[in-house]
């Protein structure tokens, strides 16, 4: 198992994914800071990190962001028949176990990465070099939502604690892609699937009423009143029973080893 | 001499064709055999039962004394070419190989660099593989085949796409691989290479192998 993790992490760190890893890290500092510095206003550090996800696409279009990172390779595998010839050589659920644990381990370090780095710069090296502009006249903070009371203990806290969050949210939503992958022969299908669930659902809890409940304000809980922390774990929960539900039906079809 | 794999009155059917019927043969350890037969007639379907990647309706498929499905899914040390090959088409052809070696981390970069050395794909080039022409990609499939010192090769069609040159050196190479005491499986649409090969000929028709040679 050692080598197949140590094989799944050499194929995952190409020179396309760190391209990808580097665009989704630095862009929105490079990109949406300058955009919404000085057409906002801003009291304190926190209000520019939530503003900085809530104004760009990643809100928007999370899981798709993440997807191109790993979890078209098994896709690429079959369609290029590379899986015909890793099968004589090792138990495929063992394959496939650690080809999902290395797709999953990626996404959750570059998520975090992508919140935590512009959190870094906004919270601790902004004020020396102050980039962004600030209200000063008057202060009236505006809440960050449901992560607010992480916040309210340690600011660093809040920037550690919510960077899991969005990652691991984040790892989850490429976990089903990849699942799907496995099921659907049509890779784009499958790889789209996540992110249809993810605008359907914002959008059907929107018309129900239920926004707080919705997937984008489980993981960016922005523009939205603060919320009991139980909320933000009903669609994480959907998502893990979505997960389980894959797995099973994968080992019930028996898909990859009758293929 | 002892079978290494024996199919038992086995029959298959394959997206609704009738491809075998209660068919029984043996392979011997340490010979070449060769299979032919008609396109469609079933060439892969057999490699892929002996491979353990389709079972039987009816029978059993035994191989160095296991049979599968049952005491073992997959055989173990089998080297495969079925129906064609198979890489990662942005990674050049050393990385393809290490990949697949490190599944099992059995060999060296050194053996595998000998190997592509060996099937007339220089080492030393970084093309990827999507650039390869299709005699290259097939050179690359036998090198995967290879490169672990596998004791059992099926080579579906291993001559595919190659130069007369290249024929030549795989043919020797297979000799060699044999003379060492592999088990060899192959076909090929090409009556010469099996007549040069193979000391044992089957040919399947009417929904069995029937021995030529």
């Amino acid at each position: 198992m050692k080598h197949l993790i140590s094989s799944e992490f050499k194929k995952a760190l190409s020179l396309r994914f760190f391209l990808l890893s580097m665009a989704l890290i630095f862009l929105p500092l490079i990109v949406v800071i300058p955009m919404i510095n000085g057409s906002y206003q801003f009291f304190r550090p926190l209000e520019v990190h939530s503003q900085l996800f809530s104004s760009s696409a990643i809100a928007l279009l999370f899981p798709i962001l993440l997807v191109p990172l790993f979890s078209g390779s098994y896709a690429n595998e079959k369609n290029d028949n590379f899986l015909l010839y890793v099968k004589p050589r090792v138990n495929l659920t063992d394959y496939l176990f650690a080809k999902g644990l290395v797709n999953g381990l990626v996404t959750l370090i570059v998520a975090f990465l992508m919140i935590f780095t512009p959190f870094m710069f906004i919270e601790y090296l902004d004020p020396f070099l102050h980039v962004i502009q600030y209200e000063t006249n008057y202060y009236e903070p505006v809440s960050v939502g449901t992560f607010e009371f992480l916040n309210e203990k340690s600011v660093f806290l809040y920037g550690v604690f919510y960077s899991l969050w969005v990652a691991i949210n984040g790892a989850l939503y490429v976990t089903v892609a990849y699942l799907l992958s496995i099921l659907i022969k049509n890779r784009f299908v499958a790889l789209s699937v996540p992110f249809l669930w993810w605008f359907i659902m914002n959008f059907v809890a929107g018309v129900l009423g239920f926004e707080s409940f919705s997937p984008v304000y489980s993981v960016f809980p922005f523009l939205i009143t603060s919320q009991p922390i139980w909320v933000v774990f009903i669609p994480f929960i959907t998502l893990i029973a979505a997960i389980v539900g894959l797995l099973i039906f994968i080992k019930l079809k028996k898909k990859v080893w009758i293929e | 001499m002892m079978a290494l794999i024996e199919l038992k009155n086995v029959s298959k059917s394959y997206k609704g064709l009738s491809l075998f019927e209660n068919t029984t043969v043996s392979f011997e350890e340490g010979k070449i055999y060769g299979i032919v037969g008609h396109n469609g007639s079933g060439k892969s379907v057999l490699f892929k039962m002996i491979c353990g990647f389709v079972f039987p309706d009816q029978g059993n498929v035994i191989v160095d004394g296991h049979e599968l499905g049952k005491s073992k899914r997959f055989p173990e040390n089998l080297g495969i070419i079925i129906e064609r090959p198979g890489y990662l088409g942005d990674k050049t052809g050393f990385e393809n190989l290490r990949y697949l070696a490190d599944i099992q981390n059995k060999i060296s970069d050194e053996k595998i660099k000998e190997t592509l050395d060996k099937v007339g794909i220089p080492h030393t080039i970084k093309q990827k593989v999507k650039n390869y022409s299709l005699g290259m990609k097939q050179k690359l499939a036998i090198a995967q085949a290879i490169m672990e010192n596998q004791e059992i090769l099926l080579l579906d069609e291993p001559f595919n796409g190659l130069d007369i040159d290249s024929v030549e050196n795989i043919r020797k190479m297979l000799k060699d691989l044999n003379a060492q005491g592999k088990t060899i499986i192959l076909t090929s649409h090409n009556n010469e290479d099996i007549e040069i090969l193979c000391e044992h000929v089957f040919r399947i028709r009417n929904f069995t192998l029937e021995q030529l040679k």
